[in-house]
């Protein structure tokens, strides 16, 4: 069960960690186009984009962006980052999450984006997030920085910063008293 | 390898996330700075929610409740004094869990 506070709750400490990034690293300061998001895996093995620095709640009502996160060759950084295992920069001329999606996806996608007036990201810094629980270790989804400037990732000086940024995050995430996916 | 992605609220406090790879000086930066950013946000809203305990009135996005008082119209009252000092909404939940009231009140002259 998903629930607007919930995600209200993650989009906060998405908020903070915008406002860190451009507190510590130089790549990114002054980028009002940054922004940070998670993308949770779910059973059917899709990465789904919960939740973004940026989500409003009207956004409830729009379908999630998915991408199918297990497949031989997954959809864009945040595919390749979950599927690796490792942190993941990607810049690109267009939407750095779209690179291998087919074009009529991708078409489709870009069309409905426009429609919003959200311009996709030309630049993402992808981290999966392992979980330990019992001993066992599971990825269970990418947190990332997206970027509308080319090249905002392509400073590797700052990455330990930024990535720990994402890892603490999450760790604030799913330290509330709301489940991930909600009030259970 | 099938993954199934739910963490019951109970479950929350034994997982860990994995960062073993940030340099320790690299985690402390980051610490420092979510925790000015933390600090420069101004709280969205206060929860009143029932605990075993009483009631408990919490900050948003604060890992512990302010303070944890025997009934509820207590707890009510702290969290609306809280809320209009800070600007944000009061956020009543019933014993259940869901919300039975959302306001913003108003800061008193």
């Amino acid at each position: 069960m998903w629930t607007w506070a919930g995600q209200r709750q993650w989009r906060q400490r998405l908020v903070e960690a915008v406002s860190a990034a451009k507190d510590i690293a130089k790549s990114v300061k002054g980028d009002s186009s940054l922004t940070a998001g998670f993308y949770g895996i779910a059973s059917d093995g899709y990465l789904t984009n919960h939740v973004t620095s940026r989500t409003r709640q009207v956004d409830g009502t729009r379908s999630r962006r998915r991408l199918l996160g297990e497949s031989d060759e997954p959809w864009g950084a945040a595919g390749y980052a979950y599927a690796a295992g490792v942190a993941i920069a990607s810049s690109s001329s267009g939407p750095a999450f779209d690179r291998n999606v087919p074009e009529k996806d991708l078409l489709a996608w870009q069309a409905e984006r426009s429609a919003q007036s959200r311009l996709p990201a030309a630049s993402v810094l992808c981290v999966p997030m392992w979980l330990k629980y019992k001993r066992e270790a599971t990825c269970v989804g990418v947190m990332y920085f997206s970027s509308r400037r080319p090249g905002a990732f392509d400073d590797t000086e700052d990455d330990d910063e930024l990535e720990s940024l994402l890892d603490q995050t999450f760790a604030a995430m799913i330290d509330g008293e709301r489940g991930l996916l909600g009030r259970s | 390898m099938s993954k199934t992605f739910r963490v019951s609220p109970p479950a929350q406090t034994h997982y860990r996330v994995l960062d073993a790879t940030r340099t320790t000086q690299a985690k402390a930066t980051a610490r420092a700075a979510l925790e000015k950013a933390r600090a420069s946000q101004r709280a969205e809203a206060v929860h009143v929610t029932k605990r075993d305990t009483g009631w408990a009135v919490k900050t948003e996005g604060r890992a512990r409740a302010a303070e944890v008082v025997k009934t509820k119209q207590k707890a009510v009252d702290a969290a609306r004094a809280k809320a209009a000092r800070d600007g944000a909404r009061l956020i009543e939940h019933g014993a259940d869990g869901k919300i039975v009231r959302n306001t913003k009140p108003r800061r008193e002259a």
